[in-house]
């Protein structure tokens, strides 16, 4: 052998061990060849170093994710469902706690990993269906035996401390006391469950996890000293013999669904019980099915039941289209039955915003979204619409089951409206009761125009049906349950000291007030729900922005509050949803806060900006504005701004740019470009300019048309800033072409969704008769200027208009759209021949969106384009706003309507209507047009110091009026007296002065009307009022 | 208690052994076959549901680790013929060609090796190359073992794993040097 051979053997043999003996033969070799000892080396350090690199690169890359195992389990359980039977198991698991508690008593969480058995093994039987155990008057039996033995254990717990090491599970602990929890860092404890009555404070110290997945403590407040505090996903309710309900219908369980595909819509056939014991939900007959909403509540799937509709269509005209999904449940029980006894139930839902708002689209007050419906019909929801929210059920419903009603956590009456949003109900019906063809959406009820049968209208998350009544314990430990899936770990308030860590990727925290303080850092998924955020210091996140999502986005989450909420920003973050019932919000910190349709009555803004507007798009696939002259790229030609790109107003990544079809496939002469800016197209505004037609006999014209970077798949509401080519809409050209003519298309697809005929000087229809269903049935609705017409044949006139258009039914996506979508396209044949043509328009905004908007959300971006492009009244109303010296409001796309305006800072908008108007400080400008109402007041004063400008673009005064000098002004002011020495010309007939203290002789007051508006000046020692 | 019978006893107690025990070796090996965080995390998911699954079909006499390896390796393998009828399969073999090209220098020192320059290196390579790095070099198996791991022949392996050091080494060249220079 050669030492060519003995090499190919080490290899070989280090191949087999690094380490170990080579074979003899080689050996002997290696004795007497230093050529081959040195390659052995060489080779062996070469592998020792390729062994140890990749073992170093490949170790402890990351820890598993926290609910790793659960996840498994559960995917485990979801595979192996159709094995299980029908079968109800009992599992010794409180004893499980109660031995844990025991450690507990020495103050040390003991390292046993108690864990909640997700899975029950099959061969033990328990309770069967409807077989009443410990029902109905709640004996201290089994179920109440979890708090018994942990009242066994000390009551409070002065001090819990991890033991060594990794990751703890608790399943329960009761919290009766303030307690201090230490986590030893690199300790991870996770308590599944705090119960316990009284309102107590945890405290947290040690430099390692806790994790809270559930609580049912109603005030309880977290203090975190030191470390990590995190969401946790909470186990799935138990399926033991306490806990198991006899129906669980759960939206974030995939697995259970039976889907049927159309029209890119996954329509929900059947859904099958969620513990896998048979039973299973299914459309109604008659009605609409459910769908997989598009939407997720606290990162899990919902169904949508889409919007209501009227079995009796004539009676509302408005709830005609609606999807009105349903569902009956059915096979309950080993005998498979249609009906079932009733106890406790639950449910997890959002009525729909256009269920609200339905009023505002036309309809009356009808009876609201039901959630667990009878046949007949009883479990009616009241009435609402029109904006309030419904309330739980109509006083002549079945007396048995609006007694017991709780919403998210707080028992009340059945007449307590609900507000928007998710929440969490629980009822519990009149014993004996029983549901037949129990039913998930359906109602009826009488309205102004008669009896309306109505089905969907909201969005469900989970349904909780239990046969038999529960024990208050575990009643409570389902709802708690429930929140802290679905609607967030609730607490009172957290408190994050210095160098705390927050980490909400998990699941979401609902907190009543958040206190972040020093270097306290919040990181993961924007999953915060609070009440009132408190800020003590700037360095939560980089460049003084807030940001809960760990620096991917300066998008807040969408936030909530009830009652007066206050916001301290530093940098610039955005909100893209706020819901408030009622009260204030207030504005601190020197940043700006953006917020997208806040639904809220009264505004404070105390320090830095706050922007409202409902034009930050998050969710929409582009939002263009041809104003915004940063998001264009062009080059000169032909003494034109020809386009090359033009963004997305927030993601400069997705972008619209010419079209790749230069040529149209069918007649290559057609050339195709982008369109251009032009300087002053209509109005004051730039517009994307397409130009003129061009085809293939008329190639004179221009031909713009843009295409999207992104497919566009699943598009819901759309909208544009349009104006056809006057030269277009009189284009007739040779003597074949015009009458017939098509005309330019805002949106189109390659070869649909074209306008209709015109030409010959008239404009064109807006859509033609071969565009695909989905644009004009279902909820597919146009709207041109704000008003709702006939796609098809409604011709727009000539000038800028408003385009808004919802696509397709129940919130379908059109999948025709995908990657084809241009602007400025039209396809269609002229005359005989068929053609393309491009160009012959301008367009000034777009803005599209995947999710369905709420009405009122489309009708306020629909409202604020007509504003902006056509000068259109668009009022948005408030009670009271404020805002502080120094603090500026932006309300740039409405006129502001407001009871009250006290500005001592800067408003800007469109106009201002209040009823009164004071100013309290010095330095209040108004970027707008202020109109004082009829018997409106201004009020001046009291100051602190000197009197500013308030700058005003102009005033009116809209009948009689009172301008009003508040408290001391002679102290105010220099310490003098003043009266008014001059007025003149003052032709506003009705303004009453009340200026009782006004005397002196520095003060001068000029009031004067002129053909723009009435004029007011004082000056005195230098200091000025003016209103011009 | 044997892992096999807490996973009958107990299926989510059972996921909390698997993931206490075996997450770190099977993460790092998924992420070497992987190459992407998600991807690979996704797989030892798979695998220990699937592990979960078919308990009953391990056998108690052979090492738990090896039937959980060869669930990983069936998943992946499946992952990518699924993933090859929609690429060509030109590419892997163009890949493996490219680590055939040139011959890295004569002599090596021993390095120590950043992690990351070693992700990279690996990320490089053709999902059968990563394969054999991650028995050779991870596991630590012999010729014999991965010939029947991989169900290919002991010939076939040796190629691959010659092939895949080649391409490691050309990747790391630079860090060979550096380090090397270094010291």
């Amino acid at each position: 052998m050669n030492c060519q051979e003995y090499r190919g053997m080490i290899e070989d043999a280090l191949d087999i061990s690094l380490h170990g003996e080579l074979e003899a033969h080689i050996n002997r070799h290696l004795e007497h060849c230093a050529e081959c000892r040195a390659y052995l080396s060489a080779r062996r350090a070469e592998h020792i170093a390729l062994f140890e690199g990749v073992n170093r690169a490949y170790s402890h890359m990351r820890r598993p994710p926290a609910d790793l195992a659960r996840r498994i389990a559960r995917e485990v359980k979801a595979k192996s469902a159709e094995r299980r039977g029908w079968r109800r198991l009992s599992l010794p698991r409180w004893a499980l706690v109660a031995a844990s508690l025991v450690a507990l008593a020495g103050f040390v969480f003991a390292a046993t990993a108690v864990v909640l058995p997700l899975l029950n093994a099959d061969g033990a039987r328990g309770r069967e269906y409807g077989q009443a155990a410990n029902a109905a008057t709640e004996p201290p039996g089994a179920n109440d035996a979890v708090p018994a033995a942990l009242a066994a254990a000390p009551a409070a717990v002065p001090a819990l401390k991890s033991a060594q090491p990794k990751s703890t599970v608790e399943d329960a602990v009761e919290v009766s006391a303030d307690t201090n929890i230490v986590v030893e860092a690199g300790d991870t404890l996770k308590i599944e469950y705090v119960y316990g009555d009284n309102p107590v404070t945890v405290t947290k110290s040690g430099g390692g996890r806790l994790e809270i997945a559930t609580s049912s403590i109603t005030n309880l407040s977290v203090v975190i000293a030191e470390g990590a505090f995190a969401s946790a996903r909470p186990a799935a309710i138990p399926l033991d013999d306490t806990f198991r309900p006899s129906l669980r219908l759960d939206a974030s369980d995939a697995d259970t669904f039976t889907v049927s595909q159309s029209n890119g819509t996954n329509f929900l056939t059947k859904v099958v019980d969620a513990d896998g014991n048979g039973a299973y939900f299914s459309r109604w007959s008659g009605w609409g099915y459910p769908y997989v909403a598009a939407e997720k509540l606290n990162g899990l799937g919902l169904i949508d039941f889409g919007t209501m509709k009227d079995k009796n269509s004539n009676n509302s005209p408005a709830m005609t289209s609606g999807n009105g999904g349903m569902f009956a449940f059915n096979n309950i029980g080993p005998e498979g039955k249609s009906s079932m006894p009733l106890g406790d139930f639950f449910f997890v839902w959002k009525d729909r915003d256009d269920s609200i708002d339905h009023e505002l689209i036309g309809g009356k007050e009808f009876t609201g979204p039901n959630l667990l419906g009878n046949n007949p019909g009883w479990f009616v929801r009241g009435d609402g619409g029109g904006g309030n929210g419904f309330t739980f059920y109509t006083v002549g419903m079945h007396g048995g089951v609006k007694e017991h009603i709780h919403l998210d956590g707080q028992k009340v009456n059945y007449d307590k409206r609900v507000p928007r949003g998710f929440h969490l109900l629980r009822n519990r019906v009149k014993e004996g009761s029983s549901v037949n063809v129990g039913m998930i959406g359906y109602t009826s009820g009488s309205t102004a125009v008669g009896r309306m049968w109505t089905a969907g209208g909201f969005v469900l998350a989970e349904a909780v049906i239990y046969s038999n009544r529960l024990s208050e314990a575990t009643a409570k430990r389902v709802e708690a349950q429930l929140q802290s899936k679905w609607l967030g770990m609730k607490l009172n308030a957290l408190t994050l000291n210095e160098g705390a860590e927050l980490d909400v990727s998990a699941f979401k925290f609902s907190i009543g007030t958040m206190d972040i303080s020093g270097t306290a850092t919040v990181t993961g998924e924007t999953n915060l729900c609070f009440k009132s955020l408190v800020r003590t210091a700037s360095a939560v996140a980089a460049a003084g922005t807030f940001a809960v999502n760990g620096g991917n986005s300066p998008l807040l989450p969408d936030i909530a509050f009830d009652g007066d909420a206050m916001f301290d920003v530093a940098g610039t973050s955005r909100v893209q949803t706020v819901s408030a019932t009622s009260d204030r919000f207030v504005k601190t910190g020197a940043g700006e806060l953006r917020l997208v349709d806040p639904v809220m009555s009264n505004i404070t803004v105390l320090a830095g900006t706050l922007s409202v507007s409902p034009l930050y798009v998050r969710s929409a696939e582009y939002h263009l504005d041809a104003n915004a002259a940063d998001t264009i790229s062009w080059t000169e030609s032909d003494g034109k701004k020809l386009v090359s790109q033009w963004r997305d107003m927030e993601d400069a990544s997705r972008l619209f740019k010419p079209t790749s079809y230069r040529k149209y496939s069918w007649n290559s002469s057609l050339f195709v470009r982008g369109p251009y800016v032009t300087a002053n197209a209509a109005g004051d505004k730039p517009m994307m300019d397409f130009g003129t037609f061009a085809n293939a006999n008329h190639q004179e014209g221009w031909g713009g048309c843009l295409e999207p970077s992104l497919s566009l798949t699943g598009l819901h509401d759309v909208f544009a800033v349009w104006q056809d080519h006057p030269e277009v809409k009189d284009y007739t050209y040779g003597s074949d072409y015009g009458t017939d003519f098509y005309g330019p298309c805002i949106f189109g697809l390659q070869y649909y969704w074209f306008r209709g005929t015109g030409g010959n000087g008239s404009s064109f229809a807006m859509h033609h008769g071969t565009a695909p269903d989905s644009m004009y049935k279902g909820d597919g609705l146009v709207w041109i200027d704000g008003v709702e017409v006939e796609g098809k044949t409604f011709r727009t006139g000539d000038g800028i208009h408003v385009y808004s258009q919802r696509i397709s039914g129940g919130g379908a996506p059109i999948e025709q759209m995908g990657g084809a979508m241009q602007a400025g396209v039209k396809t269609t044949s002229e005359s005989t021949s068929v053609q393309g043509t491009y160009g012959g328009l301008m367009i000034g905004e777009v803005l599209m969106f995947k999710e369905c908007l709420t009405d009122r959300l489309r009708m306020r971006i629909s409202g604020a384009l007509n504003a902006k492009w056509r000068g259109a009244t668009n009022e948005w109303a408030y009670g009271e706003v404020s805002v502080a010296a120094g603090a500026t409001l932006n309300h740039p796309f409405a006129d502001l309507v407001a009871d009250r305006l006290e500005l001592g800072g800067t408003l800007a908008a469109k106009s201002v209507k209040v009823r009164s108007l004071a100013l309290p400080a010095s330095g209040a400008v108004l970027d707008g047009e202020l109109e004082l109402g009829a018997d409106g007041v201004l009020s001046i004063g009291p100051s602190a110091g000197a009197f500013g400008t308030l700058r005003a673009n102009g005033v009116r005064v809209a009948g009689e009026g009172i301008i009003a000098f508040i408290g001391d002004i002679s102290t105010s002011l220099c310490g003098q007296s003043f009266r008014i020495v001059e007025t003149e010309n003052v032709s506003a007939p009705g303004i009453t002065w009340k200026a009782p203290s006004l005397r002196g002789s520095g003060l001068r007051a000029v009031l004067s009307a002129k053909e723009d508006g009435l004029y007011v000046t004082f000056s005195s020692s230098g200091f000025v009022i003016s209103f011009k | 208690m044997d892992i096999g019978e807490e996973i009958r006893a107990d299926a989510e107690r059972g996921a909390q052994r698997l993931v206490a025990e075996f997450w770190d070796r099977l993460y790092g090996a998924s992420l070497i076959l992987c190459k992407d965080s998600h991807a690979a995390e996704d797989l030892v998911f798979r695998t220990f549901a699937q592990a979960i699954l078919k308990i009953d079909q391990y056998n108690p006499e052979q090492p738990f680790w090896g039937w959980l390896y060869a669930i990983l390796l069936n998943y992946f393998r499946g992952d990518l013929r699924k993933m090859k009828a929609e690429v060509a399969d030109e590419a892997d073999c163009g890949e493996i060609a490219a680590c055939m090209e040139g011959e890295p220098g004569a002599e090596s020192r021993l390095p120590e090796l950043d992690a990351e320059v070693v992700r990279r290196a690996v990320a490089n390579l053709p999902p059968a190359l990563r394969e054999t790095v991650v028995l050779r070099y991870f596991e630590d198996k012999t010729l014999q073992e991965m010939s029947k791991l991989m169900d290919v022949p002991v010939g076939t392996v040796k190629s691959r794993l010659h092939l895949a050091r080649r391409g490691l080494k050309r990747s790391l060249e630079e860090a060979f040097k550096w380090k090397g220079e270094k010291t």
